[in-house]
């Protein structure tokens, strides 16, 4: 088979032909029909050329005596292919590069979110990272987990999209609007004061309109409390404002409901405390795998990790510094007064950071239920907030003006 | 028609395809003389050489000989004799 012109794979030899008329040589390599390439003229007596590897012993035997063949050197990507048999740490190098660039692609190393706008965005992380999804995770997360964590969490999130492109995640969020109106109505326009919660009206300071409900009437979200339709008596006698019967005006003033919260905390009834026995085990885990933990000679032990390096690029390694220390476990009832105060505490916590600011407290009940070793603590606070947003009133003038008509 | 087929099958005269610095020379029975700066080959009936700079072989393959280099001439020469193949 002659020898394809394209050289790269086959395995071809340059020789170096020595002795007197080297044209003779190619005379017999073309009466053979031998391919003969790169022949480059030396001297007299010395020729330079190349020949597949497959010619090569044909060449040697026309050679004969009369004239001295050698090897200048060979190539072809098979030829070279087979010496990298004998070079081992090149073949591993290849293939342990190869692995972590494969590796590398298992892992997410960046996250982008967009279209947030009243959710800050550390928060929606660390949402993500509850469910899951996080910056060195593995892909293969279920993404609908972490999109119904994001659901939950977030009721002002309408839609969620995360999208893989190649390691970052594009997380897209569009949030939804609101149940009811906060945006003030124009003063030049008529309006009602609605209940924008559920409560019991404690009281209500009409500056302009009507009250709508008496105090202590519980009210639902919507119900009009101070009404924007005001009645009218009208003296313009025998004209056409004699039929109008009411007027519409700007409805303002405060609006105070006692709302009731409830609350359920779980405590259990002993605290653990762990004392330190004295013994230590130092460790180095290697993204989260510790095989020292799987060994451990310790019942009850208390673990600390120190982060070495934390990175996700050019692959994920996370190298942590580890502490095992064994501890001794005890249990120590809790008292009434310091459930108590911890509850307290939560209760502080959950007002400061879902009620608005000028909420007032008037009443607290605590019920303690204890049901083998969980207490069950159910927390009623009595709250006294301001309640009412504007509504606009629409006026259907098609209908005044046939009741207008109809009079006539 | 007929000339064009009498150039296929002349396969005891050269056939030559110049173009820059590439020449292609068909039916090459026999190298008479090679150096860098001129090749003289034989076709049969007739001879071809050569010459110019920096002249070599590029390949030598079924009778058909490419020669790459700075070319300045090239030429026949007839043959007394027959052809030695």
């Amino acid at each position: 088979m002659p020898w394809n012109s394209s050289g790269f794979l086959k395995h071809y030899i340059q020789l170096i032909l020595e002795g007197k008329d080297p044209e003779n040589f190619l005379n017999f390599c073309i009466r053979r029909g031998l391919c003969v390439r790169e022949v480059i003229y030396e001297s007299d007596r010395k020729l330079r050329f190349t020949v597949s590897a497959r010619d090569y012993s044909k060449i040697k035997k026309m050679a004969g005596n009369r004239y001295k063949i050698s090897v200048a050197g060979q190539g072809g990507f098979w030829y070279r292919s087979k010496g990298m048999r004998y070079k081992k740490a090149f073949l591993a190098g290849i293939i342990i590069f190869a692995g972590l660039l494969y590796y590398q692609s298992l892992f997410i190393s960046e996250i982008q979110v967009d279209g947030y706008e009243s959710v800050n965005e550390p928060a929606i992380r660390n949402t993500m990272k509850e469910a899951g999804l996080y910056e060195g995770c593995r892909k293969k997360i279920d993404l609908n987990k972490v999109k119904l964590h994001l659901y939950d969490e977030y009721d002002v999130i309408s839609w969620v999209g995360i999208k893989y492109e190649g390691n970052l995640a594009r997380v897209s969020i569009a949030e939804g609007g609101q149940p009811y109106k906060t945006e003030d109505v124009e003063d030049n326009k008529p309006c009602n004061i609605v209940a924008d919660r559920d409560g019991y009206i404690d009281s209500i300071i009409p500056r302009e309109g009507m009250r709508a409900v008496e105090d202590g009437t519980f009210v639902k979200a919507g119900t009009v409390i101070i009404s924007g339709t005001v009645p009218l008596e009208s003296t313009a006698y025998g004209t056409e404002g004699e039929n109008v019967k009411e007027s519409y005006v700007h409805a303002s003033g405060t609006v105070k409901a006692r709302i009731p919260v409830r609350l359920t905390y779980y405590r259990t009834s002993y605290d653990t405390i762990k004392t330190s026995a004295g013994r230590k085990i130092w460790s180095i885990s290697v993204n989260d795998h510790d095989f020292i933990q799987q060994l451990l000679p310790y019942k009850t032990s208390s673990v600390k990790h120190v982060d070495i390096i934390n990175t996700v690029r050019p692959f994920r390694l996370k190298l942590q510094l580890v502490c095992t220390e064994k501890v001794t476990v005890s249990k120590k009832k809790i008292s009434e007064k310091e459930l108590k105060n911890q509850v307290l505490n939560q209760i502080h916590e959950y007002v400061e950071e879902n009620l608005p600011e000028d909420t007032e407290i008037l009443n607290k009940s605590l019920n303690f239920v204890q049901e083998k070793n969980i207490i069950t603590i159910g927390v009623t606070l009595e709250t006294l907030q301001q309640i009412g947003i504007e509504e606009e009133i629409i006026i259907d003038k098609s209908n005044r003006k046939s009741e207008k008509d109809d009079d006539q | 028609m007929k000339t064009e087929l009498m150039f296929d099958f002349a396969v005891n005269m050269p056939r030559i395809v110049i173009s820059g610095e590439l020449m292609i020379i068909d039916y090459v029975k026999r190298i008479v003389m090679y150096s860098p700066d001129r090749i003289v080959v034989h076709n049969g009936r007739r001879y071809t050489w050569v010459e110019g700079k920096n002249l070599v072989i590029k390949e030598l393959k079924d009778e058909r000989m490419l020669i790459t280099g700075a070319l300045e001439q090239f030429g026949f020469l007839e043959t007394l004799y027959t052809a030695d193949t």
